[in-house]
């Protein structure tokens, strides 16, 4: 089917040859929900943190940032379900990135 | 004079990998790059400014639009799971929230430039200031394209042209607009909290 053409409303899913699950994404969908309320949890942690000055602030929000962003990446992106060539061209910069962003904070 | 026309189909690969899909990522690759090169120059802006530089900002108005953003990234794969179930009428629904919370990400980002300005924190008046409209700057232009991508796609999506065997574009819209979340993320600990 052209990628332009309406799709009928009718139109059976399972007629579709393409639809035959092709990775891991068609076999299971993950929590979204709980990614969700995880990340709102998370950012909210971050903020009550700051008012708690006896908390190491830098690593710690540093941390939980990193972490909400591989939640992302992982889930919402779907890395962790999809190809792991994706993975590998999408974390290469990261090996250059980060020696950078530290010699330029110690800098 | 006639033209054949030779239609491409971008799943049948010699990688296996869907081409368009790749193409994205590499895209992203280089987004990385870039956002990395801003939060380094950032960085070092900050580090040559007052310790209470990041004072004048409003923590939790921005702790909201972060969490606006967050939702939005929600919306954004819920629409793509409701299309590969085959559900249209959730898809329309996501993607029209997906661009309502986006405009009001920028909205009220927006809002805070004009408070801050009005309060003299200007993008010369201070190295903080300059790397700060610099970074969000980027940033808030990135969720502008997104805004115009998401509305593209809503109209195709009221024509009832995506289907759960035609769905790869939305997927791909979606890894766009989670990267830009995922930059947010580590820009709000960068700027406004640490």
């Amino acid at each position: 089917m052209s990628e332009n053409q309406p799709v009928a409303e009718n139109e059976s899913v399972a007629s579709h040859p393409a639809n035959v699950p092709t990775d891991k994404l068609h076999k299971r969908h993950p929590n979204y929900l709980l990614v969700f309320l995880s990340l709102a949890v998370l950012t909210a942690v971050e903020v009550g943190i700051t008012y708690v000055p006896q908390i190491p602030q830098a690593p710690v929000l540093l941390a939980l940032s990193v972490f909400k962003a591989l939640l992302v990446i992982m889930y919402f992106m779907h890395l962790r379900y999809d190809s792991k060539w994706f993975a590998f061209i999408f974390f290469i910069p990261f090996v250059l990135v980060i020696p950078m962003l530290i010699v330029l904070r110690i800098g | 004079m006639s033209e054949a026309v030779t239609h491409i189909d971008p799943t049948n690969t010699s990688t296996g990998l869907d081409s368009r899909k790749l193409g994205m990522w590499i895209f992203l690759v280089t987004e990385v790059m870039l956002f990395s090169s801003l939060i380094g120059a950032f960085l070092q802006m900050k580090g040559r400014s007052p310790a209470d530089a990041n004072q004048v900002l409003n923590v939790p108005v921005t702790a909201v639009n972060t969490f606006i953003l967050i939702v939005s990234s929600t919306t954004v794969v819920l629409a793509l799971q409701a299309i590969m179930n085959g559900d249209r009428r959730r898809l329309k629904l996501f993607l029209a929230a997906t661009l309502a919370l986006g405009a009001t990400f920028l909205g009220v980002q927006i809002y805070e430039y004009s408070m801050l300005l009005h309060e003299g924190f200007t993008p010369s008046g201070s190295l903080f200031g300059g790397g700060f409209y610099t970074v969000t700057g980027f940033h808030g232009f990135h969720v502008f394209i997104g805004l115009l991508w998401c509305a593209g796609l809503l109209v195709e999506a009221l024509k009832e042209r995506f289907s759960p065997s035609n769905y790869m574009r939305i997927e791909i819209f979606g890894l766009y607009w989670h990267y830009v979340d995922v930059v947010w993320i580590i820009l709000f600990t960068i700027i406004y909290l640490i």
